[in-house]
């Protein structure tokens, strides 16, 4: 997942369309080949069925973050979606896990 | 008891004292709580502002009736008893105390609680009133340590090194510069700045901020130089012609809001470096918190949130329409306000 969500900060992190070719090429010559699946699968736009519906998502944040839902609702309003706004609310890993993209 | 400070059309107003805090429209006599051009306004007739922003704010508005003060420093006007504290905002940046018929109250003007080589660090200052300001006001806004922010400037910059590019860091002209050139890693290559960067710089150095050394581009003889620059300018200069020169250079842009994808993405921005000189959601909630003050009067930002948020917490809060903010300079600042009433 980490590796994966590298990936993702690199492509965003430019316009050029040579460097996002770049850093795909160094993504898929070292991901393990289920992770790297799962990843064209997500990069063409591949959407899992929901499991959790996103109200109960918002609810969630709301409780780990310690922030009442109408203050979610305004940094949403902020934000524009509902997991940037979710990644920004909650509280920053002190221990973070590494799973893969594939399980 | 009357309050010490009141919203005037021509701004914030002490009524005992007879003068205004960071006016917005030419009064007699105006307290400048920091240089930036929305706070620190020409045509006053007489300015107060603390020593170290004397430097900056003459760069800015050229001769003008300046008395300056220490940071501690206490005098009396009008039986009102006027201090400036650090505000940690930029060089200079002052909070006003003023005491006045046994009421504290603190105008914070902008601050930011985290520290930073080219300003002396915010102070919390006991107040019974605290009129805070509320820029980055919501849960979301969390800054990351300078150190971490640098280390990916640096990485950004070597890259484009390597690559053969220039990098163009657009960011605030007066203290943001300041604030990354102090940062840097300047062994890593020359650095350019633009023209409205460079009597900042001469302000600070002359203050005794130490910055590395920095050239206009006009300097530049080896254009080879040029591909391996960091390069610092206000975001109006690289939409601008100015910018040609640097050829095909990657773009970045540090301000606190390049928290949010949206706002960068729509600048077209490459990189977005989430550096902020105003405190962080954590950092107004500390610095409220430290204050004592039982009451809060919130200005430009996110002011209903924090109102609203500030009345949970058990405080009597409220808020000043301000016009700071909301002008050319601030939309400087942030080309893309990434919700409207969050100016």
């Amino acid at each position: 997942m980490k590796r994966f969500a590298a990936l993702f900060a690199e492509l965003d992190a430019t316009t050029s369309t040579n460097a996002k070719v770049d850093a795909l090429q160094r993504y898929f010559g070292q991901a393990p080949a289920a992770d790297a699946a799962w990843a064209v699968y997500f990069l063409a736009g591949g959407k899992p069925r929901q499991v959790v519906p996103t109200s109960h998502l918002a609810i969630l944040a709301c409780e780990v973050a310690g922030i009442a839902p109408w203050l979610f609702d305004e940094c949403y309003q902020a934000v524009g979606d509902l997991a940037e706004t979710i990644a920004h609310v909650l509280p920053r890993d002190s221990q973070p896990g590494d799973v893969g993209l594939a399980v | 008891m009357a309050d010490l400070v009141v919203q005037r059309p021509e701004g914030l107003y002490c009524p005992p004292g007879d003068f205004y805090i960071d006016p917005w429209r030419p009064v007699a006599r105006a307290v400048i709580t920091h240089a930036h051009s929305d706070h620190a306004r020409a045509g006053h007739g007489h300015y107060l502002a603390s020593q170290q922003s004397q430097g900056v704010l003459r760069t800015r508005l050229g001769e003008i009736a300046l008395q300056a003060l220490a940071y501690g420093e206490r005098i009396v006007h009008n039986g009102v008893a006027l201090s400036l504290h650090p505000a940690g905002h930029v060089l200079g940046s002052a909070q006003v105390r003023l005491e006045h018929g046994g009421q504290v109250w603190v105008a914070s003007g902008d601050y930011k609680v985290a520290p930073d080589r080219t300003c002396a660090p915010f102070e919390p200052v006991k107040c019974d009133v605290f009129i805070t300001e509320s820029t980055f006001g919501l849960p979301i806004y969390r800054w990351c340590p300078d150190d971490e922010i640098f280390a990916d400037i640096d990485d950004w910059w070597g890259r484009n090194v390597l690559a053969g590019r220039a990098s163009v860091l657009t960011c605030y002209s007066f203290g943001k510069a300041q604030r990354i050139l102090s940062g840097v890693d300047p062994s890593i290559g020359p650095i350019v700045v633009h023209g409205a960067v460079e009597p900042l710089n001469r302000a600070y150095r002359v203050a005794g901020v130490e910055l590395p050394e920095t050239r206009m581009v006009t300097d530049v003889k080896d254009r080879a130089d040029l591909k391996r620059a960091l390069v610092v300018c206000p975001p109006s200069a690289a939409a601008s012609p100015w910018m040609r020169r640097f050829g095909d250079a990657s773009t970045a842009f540090a301000s606190g809001w390049m928290q949010l994808r949206g706002a960068r993405r729509r600048g077209g921005w490459d990189r977005g470096f989430v550096l902020s000189d105003h405190a962080d959601w954590p950092g107004l909630m500390g610095a409220i918190g430290a204050t004592g003050a039982r009451r809060v009067i919130v200005t430009h930002g996110s002011g209903p949130v924090m109102v609203r948020y500030l009345a949970e917490q058990g405080l009597q809060a409220q808020a000043f329409d301000t016009e700071y903010g909301g002008d050319g300079v601030e939309a400087d600042v942030q080309p893309e306000a990434p919700s409207g009433d969050a100016a």
